[in-house]
């Protein structure tokens, strides 16, 4: 696999999702090219920042301080609880945008609860879901498309569509989904996909978007390597997803 | 004084972010100074509960770029063969060692405004791809291929020697 400069470039700079930063590094490993690309980008931000980083600690210039340290001026709000207010807006803001762990928790949240509530446990042949002990397993359409599906030749019209196929740290393997009504991943437990993660779904652009992102970081959590390729995902239908 | 003090512990960050733009030291100050002026006279735009870095980065760039323009200097483009052409040639290896401290400024002076200050906000200053393109008012799609380009001529310049 091949990534354009763009994407490398957001691996080093930290801002790459967290799918595509499983399968850079694993590309790293056997792909020399990469690695020395990557080692590259990395020198060129460490040299930047080396060369900036003694001017943090330089005396300040009088000509600049003088500007700061006259008499305030009355007519500022610099009350406690407007600088309060700023402090913590402040210290919400410097964490840099979504990461994995606040996508993991909002996963983790949302979720079963909510779905289950409207897709539910009717028992009727339509229900995405059934209910065994205290598991959720993929039930109708949503475990015809779990089973039979691949990412590499989707209709058009189907109901779900698969994101992600790959190896669970716990062996099993795992399938993403989208859907309009709901998105989730379901690990594979004997014959049936257990669910271990759902959303709902996002008839609206926006939501599809961020239920996608939402459940590829879920499934980079639970990955053990790297999500599979079309052949690997092939042949592990092949072989009953085992 | 609570907002002259938020910003004298801003002014280490942007002093650097104004070397980085500048390269030369004294216009780099005074670029801080122009900010600070300005800021101190504009607090009243200043929204409490709103980040003051941002705040700040954003009219030190404004000033920059105003200054820039003014001076009507031609900023050379990242594919300016011929002055690639003097840092990479024959005298390169004689030259390092005196240049080692000054290439990066070098490197960095040579980069067309959009890119340096591009480089500047993300790889120097640290910010997210997403705060560095609010600050600049571009669309990150803007900002990635802005420090793509900006990135392979700093590379040229510099990946080299290192």
């Amino acid at each position: 696999m091949t990534f354009d400069e763009q994407t490398v470039m957001a691996y080093v700079d930290g801002e790459c999702d967290a799918v595509t930063r499983k399968r850079i590094e694993k590309a790293m490993v056997t792909d020399t090219a990469l690695a020395g690309q990557i080692a590259r980008e990395r020198a060129l931000r460490d040299k930047l920042a080396a060369h900036y980083a003694p001017v943090m600690s330089e005396e300040i210039p009088d000509r600049l301080a003088a500007l700061l340290t006259a008499p305030a001026r009355p007519d500022v709000d610099t009350s406690f609880a407007s600088r309060q207010a700023q402090r913590v807006m402040a210290k919400e803001q410097r964490g840099r945008g979504f990461g994995v762990a606040q996508w993991g928790a909002m996963a983790a949240t949302l979720a079963l609860g909510i779905v289950v509530g409207q897709y539910g446990l009717d028992g009727g042949s339509n229900s995405l879901f059934v209910q065994q002990g205290s598991a959720l397993v993929a039930s109708g359409t949503l475990e015809r498309t779990l089973d039979k599906q691949l990412a590499s030749a989707q209709a058009d019209d189907s109901a779900f569509r698969i994101g992600l196929t790959f190896r669970a740290k716990s062996g099993v393997i795992c399938r993403s989904f989208t859907g309009e009504a709901v998105s989730g991943i379901g690990c594979r437990e004997g014959q049936q996909w257990k669910m271990v993660n759902t959303l709902p779904g996002g008839g609206q652009n926006d939501y599809r978007q961020a239920s996608s992102s939402a459940i590829n970081a879920a499934a980079a959590e639970l990955m053990e390597d790297a999500p599979m390729d079309a052949d690997a995902e092939r042949k592990s239908l092949e072989t009953g997803w085992r | 004084m609570a907002f002259e003090q938020d910003l004298l512990e801003l002014l280490p960050r942007l002093r650097r972010f104004a070397r980085s733009l500048t390269r030369d030291i004294n216009d780099a100050d005074d670029l801080c100074q122009m900010a600070l002026e300005r800021a101190l006279n504009k607090r009243d735009q200043w929204q409490a509960g709103t980040r003051l870095d941002s705040w700040m980065y954003r009219i030190t760039r404004n000033i920059w770029i105003d200054t820039v323009r003014a001076a009507g200097r031609r900023e050379q483009i990242a594919n300016d063969d011929d002055a690639m052409a003097n840092v990479a040639g024959d005298d390169h290896q004689r030259m390092e060692s005196r240049m080692e401290l000054h290439d990066v400024d070098q490197a960095m002076d040579r980069l067309p405004i959009e890119q340096r200050e591009a480089v500047s906000l993300v790889l120097v200053e640290g910010f997210a791809y997403k705060e560095a393109a609010a600050l600049l008012d571009i669309p990150i799609g803007t900002l990635t291929s802005r420090l793509v380009r900006g990135r392979e001529a700093l590379q040229r310049e510099l990946g080299e020697a290192a």
